[in-house]
């Protein structure tokens, strides 16, 4: 049977321009929720930041580290939570079966004995071998376990916890002072507040001393600039324009705060996703909204968490396959929510955009990649149909980078010289020519190995290491 | 080729399109550039504001500067943040030396109009500044704004109530502590501290006799504020009435005068696991030696909470030495009442 091409080229058209309207209607809408969400934030902030009205009262919180094979920076991790400005904290770290000498740094530099395991085991997870006390810093813990994967050593880490919020924080996560005050503030301001994240930001380029920032810059490494822009994209306008409708399908495992007894009761974090963080948070919407009860799950834009960024294209790859097979088993667990009765904005708007856009996204633009080259090739679409086509692919994903400059610029200015914005501005239209679509095929790709049901573990990181 | 109208159609959609998006992306660079620009602008402003005014203000801590300007129209919302933000920082005799140098430089007027008519930020700016001044012609606008549904605005004016009349604030605050479930537990302890326990004492002990059963334990929380006899007198009313279990474990909570022990004895076996684990930490509050075996008891209770709570109890018992605690530790059968103590030793170093 022959393919009749000039019926299917200009179907294929309308649906790609079809799909293509749809999903920047939505990001659009998105930017313009994000936008009031900055305008009010800054507002209360311009107010609250001449007195903190809730200072002196924040409830102890529970940071649980969870690490493998992090022997060369987990020390420096504790060493620098320690000095966070908050009023009362435990450290545990949770040594997942490391095969390098993470345990025994820590037992080196925390002066750690050992203490009874008596903690109630409210979540499964792979034995315990042994609990730890530091002699010197009565606020940390430490356990030591069998490997489980990052998901397990976080339910190994709830279980020992004693106080009723607890921070989940990457060992490699880049904190301010302030990071643990901030992100506190949901649970103060509204008691149904059951979980609380904040902006993510890439460190590449800052100055960081002690374990914490202190000046922002740009990196060098185009690859890190490109993430720079995303990472901004993401979290302004996202992050926020979701949480405004209280319909947040993420928090960053990086840096999220939690009530233990609602992650406790929705059975903790999932050891079967390698997108535990995501899988666990769509999953409060889930359980919340089918027992009708009243939650919130916030998000606060500051930029409180400063992660390292992939500088080579293997990393970056790995992470952004890891990324969309997360993506994939969070929706996939949890379909029940996907237009429930009670879904909510959660249910009915978040869910299905992230179903439709942001995981059919990527093979739907590979497709109209594909089909723009066979077309052309072929000679059925003429090259001022492929160029008009990816002048509005690029001015739209232009547009939607730049706005989220905007945000910034309206916002929190991290970055504060003139020349950083213009060069982001340039990255903003650059990220459109040959990144984008790398991006869009190891998404695809990370799709496919959902689909094929690959196993995932601890995602490896080639760090470049940070100055301080 | 594709000769198809619609095709046709479609390009010049997708090329007229992309020009737009292109136009709006530069419009924004624009604006971002407008913003950039207009931030610079208001930052020398407010560097030239506080070169002018900070010396000042730092003089007027210890000596009213004899000159004292008013500041300009623009400059008026900065001054009265750099107002509240002094206040923040200084104590007793600066305070009223920063209020008299304020007062003299012409703030109360622009304070009032910003609490009626300014914009959030300045609303709550004066809200503050207001109850620093203890503007008592304030207090009926402040208390209007405390009713107000917006969280921030009424947190800030209930806290500038406390500082211009804590007594009467108290009065008009404390049915809003139990009523308002958006204001956070620890500002409402804040503005109750700050009012101070002869202010609270009185408007707390009326509020929670009367209130109804459902608002009892949000108002017990606060009563350590109140001071021991109120809060005594508080503690034995409910607990002789209550039939809810939150409000029997809120006064249990509270609860600090050793009379109530047989009462307390008795809620060890309450079929509710939270009533009995604030059984046994109000025993570790008031008990003696003879209530130590109902104590060793509740290691054995089914709900690891009460078990954990009578092994921490015991541990921190004053009058159970260490060899005591060891022997308890060894008389134990139960894994689980074992586990406790060793985890309660493990914290607290026994």
């Amino acid at each position: 049977m022959s393919v009749n091409w000039y019926a299917v080229i200009p179907a294929a058209q309308w649906f790609f321009l079809l799909y293509f309207i749809l999903i920047n209607t939505g990001y659009m809408a998105l930017n313009l929720i994000a936008l009031g969400g900055i305008y009010r934030y800054m507002r209360r902030e311009a107010a609250s930041g001449i007195e903190e009205p809730f200072s002196r009262f924040e409830p102890p919180v529970s940071i649980i580290v969870p690490a493998y094979n992090e022997a060369a920076s987990i020390a420096a991790s504790v060493r620098s939570l320690l000095q966070l400005n908050y009023p009362e904290f435990e450290i545990i770290a949770v040594n997942d079966g490391s095969t390098d000498h993470t345990l025994e740094t820590l037992k080196k530099e925390f002066s750690l004995a050992p203490i009874p395991d008596a903690a109630r085991r409210r979540l499964a997870t792979r034995p315990v071998r042994g609990v730890y006390h530091s002699t010197t810093h009565q606020e940390i813990v430490v356990i030591d376990k069998e490997n489980g994967g990052k998901a397990d050593a976080l339910n190994a880490g709830i279980n020992a916890s004693r106080y009723p919020l607890f921070c989940g924080v990457d060992a490699d996560s880049i904190l301010q002072r302030d990071s643990l005050i901030k992100v506190v503030r949901p649970f103060l301001e509204d008691p149904c507040t059951i979980a609380s994240g904040g902006s993510v930001r890439t460190v590449n380029g800052c100055e960081v001393s002690g374990g914490f920032l202190v000046k922002s810059g740009l990196p060098t490494s185009p690859l890190a600039l490109f993430q720079v822009v995303e990472y901004l994209r993401a979290f302004l306008i996202g992050r926020l324009g979701w949480s405004r409708i209280n319909a947040l399908l993420v928090i960053s495992g990086a840096f999220g705060l939690f009530k233990k007894e609602a992650v406790i009761e929705a059975g903790g974090y999932n050891p079967a996703t390698v997108g535990e963080d995501m899988e666990l948070v769509v999953r409060l919407h889930r359980l919340m909204r089918e027992k009708g009860k009243r939650y919130r799950i916030a998000f606060l834009p500051d930029p409180i968490c400063w992660t390292e960024a992939p500088e080579d294209v293997a990393t970056l790859r790995n992470q952004r396959i890891r990324w969309s097979r997360g993506l994939a088993e969070s929706l996939m667990m949890n379909r029940g929510l996907l237009f429930s009765r009670r879904g909510g904005a959660a249910g009915w708007i978040a869910f299905p955009f992230m179903l439709a856009f942001e995981l059919l996204g990527a093979p739907v633009e590979v497709a109209g990649y594909v089909f723009m080259g066979i077309g052309y090739g072929l000679g059925v679409i003429s090259a001022q149909a492929f160029f008009a086509f990816l002048f509005m692919a690029v001015g739209l994903g232009a547009l939607l980078s730049v706005n989220s400059l905007l945000v910034e610029e309206m916002s929190f200015k991290i970055y504060r010289k003139p020349s950083n914005i213009a060069l982001m501005f340039v990255f903003c239209v650059a990220e459109n020519f040959g990144y984008r679509q790398l991006n869009a095929w190891w998404r695809v790709v990370g799709f496919w190995r959902f689909l094929a049901g690959a196993r995932g573990g601890w995602g490896g990181m080639k760090r470049k290491g940070l100055p301080g | 080729m594709a000769p198809d109208g619609y095709s046709d159609l479609a390009v010049r959609a997708a090329a007229w399109t992309g020009a737009g998006l292109f136009a709006l992306t530069l419009l924004m660079m624009a604006a971002i550039l407008a913003i950039r620009l207009r931030f610079l602008g208001r930052e020398r402003r407010r560097q030239r504001f506080l070169s002018l005014w900070r010396p000042l203000f730092t003089e007027a801590l210890y000596q009213l500067p004899a000159n004292i300007p008013s500041p300009r129209g623009g400059d008026r919302f900065l001054f009265l943040l750099l107002f509240n933000h002094f206040h923040s920082l200084v104590k007793g005799g600066e305070k009223e030396q920063l209020n008299t140098f304020a007062t003299a430089a012409g703030l109360l007027p622009f304070a009032l109009a910003a609490l009626q008519k300014g914009s959030f930020p300045q609303k709550i700016a004066a809200t503050h500044a207001l109850g620093y001044l203890r503007e008592a012609s304030a207090f009926d606008a402040l208390e209007e704004l405390a009713r107000s549904e917006n969280t921030a605005i009424a947190l800030a004016a209930a806290a500038a109530m406390t500082h211009v009349d804590p007594a009467r604030a108290m009065r008009a605050l404390i049915p809003l502590f139990a009523a308002r479930a958006d204001w956070p537990v620890s500002a409402c302890e804040l503005m109750l501290r700050d009012a101070g326990q002869a202010a609270v004492s009185g408007p707390l002990k009326d509020a929670v006799m009367e209130a109804d059963e459902a608002a009892v334990p949000a108002l017990l929380r606060f009563l350590h504020t109140a001071g021991g006899e109120t809060a005594g007198e508080c503690v034995r009313f409910w607990l002789a009435r209550a039939r809810s279990d939150e409000t029997l474990s809120a006064a249990l909570q509270m609860l600090t005068d050793p009379r109530l022990r047989p009462s307390v004895r008795e809620r060890l076996d309450h079929p509710v696991w939270h009533v009995r684990m604030q059984a046994v930490k109000a025993l570790g509050r008031i008990g003696d030696r003879e209530d130590v075996p109902d104590i060793v008891r509740a290691l054995a209770d089914r709900e690891w909470w009460v078990r954990y709570r009578a092994a921490r109890t015991l541990a921190e018992l004053p009058f159970v030495s260490h060899n005591e605690f060891r022997a308890i530790r060894e008389a134990q059968t139960d894994r689980y009442a074992r586990e406790a103590l060793d985890l309660a030793a493990a914290e607290t170093g026994r």
